[in-house]
């Protein structure tokens, strides 16, 4: 009996501590993977074209933004913020997230969507910002309130479905946050219906206000 | 041999659950020698390092930690006793570590403490308790860790988002925004340490962004980042830990940023840490209430205080100022990073 209580407890406690990592792989595992979906070489292609893309002013001159200069890290509420860090999981390049307030940002990662500090100038290595052609800089700071309001919605690990609002990736909030509220689409032809964070940039519907 | 299999197990599950103490390369250990450290790590990687120098920028040694994201710009290390905490974030587009960790001063060892949340923003410490935050369903939840039974409780702050906490004589500090409301509001929530309410102050007129913190032996004194009207801030709030009244001091520098102590003066940095710009500081006697401004030749993003030495750390460099001597500049060092790093912020051991 006694040894029965223990191996009990061994399997129980194995079970608490493997079970979420397990259901992350099951739901991982039914989709195709970031390196399947966004290939090496047109990721490469992506990123020289995003290089090359023109630095732009930015359309919000007010407040804080009076005293930004062309090219300088954005922080005005709205404003689209991509790296293309190489990041170990995940998309293997890549990470987007919107400016929620002077020192938050919104973003997803593997654990859902959630807010995360401005911290994108000194942690990211490389940084583009971009802005929306077509919006207001109240409109753009209406999507930022929108992806807040999707915080807590988890992880999408079907890169092929942004169609989906049950759950985001990270590129896919910020696509689904002009989409839905004013019909812009940021997505280009790369990738197929992927959203890969830089197509964000690369977008004709956007123009580059920051790189680092 | 059933026996044997079962202790392996139980510490295997404990080491797997992160609740451990970690063997660290710290090479060149000299204990009492070591006052300031510099934290260099990755968002890309699980690579960290700490580079330790004694109190004239001397390197005494380095520790390497299998760590991403660890510590923060916009929150300083907790000190309590003889244990320093962090939190590693994990890899910039998960941050899913879930864990505190604690380097103790004496030995550098390193502990480590499970959370539930993903996304950690900052964290408060007491004898009894850790805390920490995050943002969920848009709801802050504030998470409490005995640190003697390791058990874990949690309170929700609805529709809000907590840019700071920190714990002074039992109580914690909370500081929150509300921007979802037509104009934003800002408050301040007191809670015994066993997270029951004791307070809550609207301090909306002042501003938020509370992020780095001085305690006092009467006062908490926290920074102020931006306005309700999304200015740059320009005060740092005087709040009384007896009555939990909050006073707004303007400092008239705007990004007031860490906040010291030294005879009787607050030393304030100004610097925008978003924007990584700012080379100021901001002297304040507390008796006379007069205010200098000193523009320094680097940017005041990390700041420390060991006897008379003024620490200011930033991406590119590090010095000592003389505080004695009109912040005559002693010593500065380039900052060691690889490519891929960044520094998170200093450790000051004092």
């Amino acid at each position: 009996m006694k040894t029965f209580i223990k191996k009990l407890t061994i399997l129980v406690l194995a079970l608490i501590l493997l079970l979420p990592t397990i259901n992350l792989a099951v739901e991982q595992e039914k989709y195709l993977t970031a390196e399947e979906v966004f290939s090496e070489e047109e990721v490469e292609k992506l990123a020289e074209r995003v290089g090359k893309k023109k630095l732009e002013l930015d359309k919000g001159i007010s407040s804080f933004n009076s005293k930004q200069s062309m090219g300088s890290y954005p922080r005005r509420k709205g404003v689209i913020l991509v790296t293309e860090d190489k990041f170990k999981g995940i998309i293997p390049t890549g990470h987007a997230a919107i400016v929620y307030s002077y020192g938050t940002v919104v973003e997803s990662l593997s654990g859902g969507v959630t807010t995360g500090a401005n911290d994108w100038y000194q942690t990211r290595k490389t940084c583009y910002g971009a802005t929306v052609i077509g919006t207001t800089v109240e409109e753009d700071a209406k999507a930022a309130d929108w992806c807040y309001k999707q915080i807590g919605k988890p992880y999408n690990w079907n890169y092929l479905n942004p169609h989906t609002r049950s759950k985001f990736y990270c590129s896919q909030l910020i696509y689904a946050a002009f989409l839905d509220n004013y019909g812009i689409n940021l997505d280009t032809s790369a990738f197929g219906v992927a959203v890969h964070p830089m197509e964000l940039i690369d977008s004709s519907n956007t123009i580059k206000i920051y790189e680092k | 041999m059933k026996r044997l299999i079962y202790i392996i197990g139980v510490i295997g599950l404990i080491f797997v659950n992160g609740c451990s103490y970690k063997v660290n390369g710290l090479k060149n250990q000299t204990g009492d020698e070591i006052k300031i450290g510099v934290i260099e790590t990755k968002a890309t990687k699980y690579e960290s390092y700490i580079h330790w120098y004694d109190k004239g920028l001397n390197k005494i040694s380095e520790q390497k930690l299998k760590y991403a994201m660890l510590g923060s710009p916009f929150h300083n290390p907790v000190y309590l006793g003889d244990e320093i905490f962090l939190i590693p974030q994990g890899l910039g587009n998960r941050k899913d570590s879930k864990k505190i960790i604690s380097i103790n001063k004496r030995d550098f060892k390193i502990r480590e403490y499970s959370f539930n949340n993903i996304a950690l923003n900052d964290l408060a410490v007491n004898e009894d308790y850790i805390y920490t935050i995050n943002t969920l369903n848009g709801n802050t939840h504030i998470s409490k860790l005995n640190r003697e039974s390791q058990q874990l409780e949690e309170i929700i702050i609805e529709k809000e988002y907590v840019s700071g906490i920190v714990a002074v004589a039992d109580k914690l500090y909370a500081f929150s925004f509300n921007m979802e409301t037509s104009s934003p509001k800002f408050y301040m929530y007191v809670y015994n340490k066993e997270l029951e309410l004791l307070d809550k102050k609207d301090i909306t007129q002042f501003g938020t962004g509370q992020y780095k913190f001085l305690i006092d032996e009467n006062y908490l004194y926290a920074n102020v980042m931006a306005t309700k009207e999304d200015e740059a801030g320009t005060i740092i709030l005087k709040i009384s830990v007896d009555t939990n009244e909050v006073e707004g001091i303007d400092i008239n520098e705007e990004f007031p940023n860490d906040i010291l102590q030294y005879k009787g003066k607050l030393i304030i940095t100004n610097h925008d840490l978003v924007m990584y710009e700012g080379n100021k500081i901001t002297i304040l006697d507390k008796l006379t209430k007069e205010i200098e401004t000193i523009e320094l030749d680097r940017k005041t993003e990390f700041a420390g205080i060991i006897d008379n030495l003024l620490i200011i750390g930033n991406q590119e460099n590090i010095a000592l100022y003389n505080m004695d001597k009109k912040l005559e500049l002693i010593r500065e060092l380039s900052m060691e990073k690889d490519d891929e790093s960044y520094i998170s912020n200093i450790i000051v051991l004092d």
